[in-house]
């Protein structure tokens, strides 16, 4: 009964999700974004993907509202009493919440595929890393999953919108504070940036799965809300997995910590924040 | 037939007792809880509908005890609740709502989810807004929204706290015929400061003063308290709570004015009587 129960939660709350306006306009700028910036710079299909990146935060920020207003709606509306008396527990409506993060790389892919078409037609050079192309599919999902971890810690209207200010003004600082690519600043910033004069060579492997570590954190925090074992082992898990990720990615051990997984360098051509080489 | 049993149940804010060693016994059919501001009747109400634990005391709620974890999921399962204040999601439609609660209902089918949801809003009078949005729909209609969350699944246990604040005289009566006739199967508690919905309603009324029962009976024997104390005047009376009604006659509620004759007491007569010169300031 109970993961039928859940199943069915988790459909409704998809459901939800999918029908909103807002995510659809949000998906439909991502897309444009890209494509723009595709246009603006080096036709390389990593330049392409990095740029996919970067216009998937767009989507990842919206996502992060509408997940932090789906798991903090019985707070904000009073329903709290209501939903108290139900049979479904705090915690079977927190996994049924986790729903969100599949429409969310969906949407993210649905956005990247049409960036990808788009640019198909400009005939980019080099090869499509395919872990660089999951970073624009994982990015929305990550967002999501803060709005809903956010949502169950800090129910409170306000707090997801200050959480989407206080994300952007501290990935808008990376790769400010990092002196160099390969600080450590500039590698936790969550696309890797592959052209300009201040890109480095890219990890995407090693990037991809420093994000997947943060992803099963922050999920992991939002199960954490139901003080349940489990959940406090990935927290510790995938906060130690994201330290060896980004490790990993520094310039000297890189060669050795890529070995594993697929990379490919790409050639630093005009750069992505209008500083030219 | 006995299907709740209160023992001894305790509750208390800070320094503030709300329930204070209440004992009481709840059977089949429609009981009415009265009872002043802060008599206890929400925390009651909220610590039946396992929103809140008391602190002290034990429960059996149909047959189930709702401090055992597994028995609680199974009694919220069988239980509707409409509190004092429902909220409802203003952004969903009424049938969305209707929907989404009844998924945590665990109405998993979909088919019959969806049939559960259209007859809710149709024993409500609302089947024509499905559509309107929460936030459109007026005081009353949500009110009654906020009933048909507890309708749905046919629960045998209603718990309903002021379900008639806000409905206008023509949704109050279908409102009494919907729950008179839900009496009939299940046991329909409701708190209320409409004296006359207990009189139409409830078969049995509960008064509750500082956390206690102070009354345990028919809602005639509750009239009955203020027998011989009500009177019609010309005049005002020197004593006793009165006032002017419609006809220009005095309407006394104590000792005997000039020339009173004597009249049939309410239940909002035999309650003040009951709750003696508190109750009595507050009306005069």
């Amino acid at each position: 009964m109970t993961l039928i129960a859940t199943r069915a939660l988790a459909a409704t709350e998809a459901t939800l999700l999918a029908r909103s306006g807002i995510v659809w306009a949000a998906t439909a700028l991502t897309a444009m974004l890209g494509l723009v910036w595709s246009r603006a710079g080096t036709s390389t299909w990593a330049s392409v993907a990095s740029r996919a990146g970067m216009a998937s935060l767009v989507l990842a920020g919206v996502l992060l509202l509408l997940g932090h207003l789906a798991a903090s709606r019985d707070h904000r509306y009073g329903v709290s009493e209501t939903t108290a008396s139900l049979p479904a527990p705090p915690f079977r409506r927190t996994r049924a919440l986790l729903a969100l993060l599949p429409v969310a790389a969906v949407l993210g892919a649905f956005a990247f595929g049409l960036q990808l078409v788009g640019a198909a037609a400009s005939q980019p050079a080099g090869p499509l890393d395919p872990w660089a192309a999951l970073v624009p599919i994982v990015l929305p999902v990550l967002g999501v999953a803060v709005g809903v971890s956010v949502g169950r810690w800090l129910p409170s209207a306000a707090a997801g919108g200050l959480t989407l200010f206080a994300t952007t003004a501290v990935l808008a600082t990376l790769p400010v504070v990092g002196a160099t690519p390969d600080a450590l600043a500039w590698r936790l910033f969550p696309v890797e940036l592959v052209d300009g004069d201040r890109s480095r060579p890219a990890a995407p492997g090693w990037h991809l799965i420093y994000l997947l570590a943060v992803l099963s954190t922050v999920v992991a925090v939002a199960l954490l809300r139901h003080r349940r074992l489990v959940p406090a082992a990935f927290v510790v898990a995938g906060l130690a997995l994201a330290v060896v990720a980004i490790h990993q990615t520094a310039g000297p051990d890189r060669e050795a910590g890529t070995a594993s997984v697929p990379s490919h360098p790409v050639q630093a051509t005009r750069g992505f924040w209008g500083t030219e080489p | 037939m006995i299907t709740i049993r209160i023992s001894d149940l305790g509750k208390r804010y800070g320094a503030t007792t709300a329930l204070d060693s209440l004992n009481l016994q709840i059977g089949l059919g429609v009981t009415g809880l009265l009872g002043p501001n802060g008599a206890g009747k929400t925390t009651l109400l909220r610590c039946l509908a396992t929103a809140l634990a008391p602190d002290a005391g034990r429960l059996s709620i149909l047959g189930l005890d709702p401090f055992v974890a597994a028995q609680r999921t199974q009694l919220r399962r069988r239980l509707g609740y409409l509190p004092q204040d429902p909220g409802l999601y203003p952004n969903f439609t009424a049938y969305d709502l209707l929907d989404y609660i009844a998924v945590l209902k665990e109405l998993t089918d979909r088919q019959r989810r969806q049939a559960e949801v259209r007859r809710v809003l149709a024993e409500v009078g609302l089947a024509d807004r499905a559509k309107t949005k929460v936030r459109k729909l007026s005081g009353g209609m949500r009110q009654r929204l906020g009933l048909a969350q507890a309708l749905l699944g046919e629960p045998d246990l209603l718990i309903l706290d002021e379900p008639t604040v806000g409905l206008d005289p023509e949704q109050r009566m279908l409102f009494r015929a919907l729950i008179s006739r839900l009496g009939e199967t299940r046991t329909v508690l409701l708190s209320t400061h409409q004296t006359e919905d207990v009189s139409a309603l409830c078969e049995r009324v509960v008064v509750l003063s500082g956390g206690r029962s102070v009354f345990d009976g028919t809602p005639r024997e509750l009239a009955e308290l203020a027998s011989g104390k009500v009177w019609l005047s010309a005049g005002p009376a020197p004593t006793g709570v009165y006032w002017r009604n419609a006809e220009g006659e005095y309407r006394t509620l104590g000792d005997r004015p000039v020339q009173g004759e004597p009249t049939p007491p309410s239940i909002e007569d035999g309650y003040l009587t009951l709750m003696g010169s508190d109750a009595a300031g507050v009306v005069r």
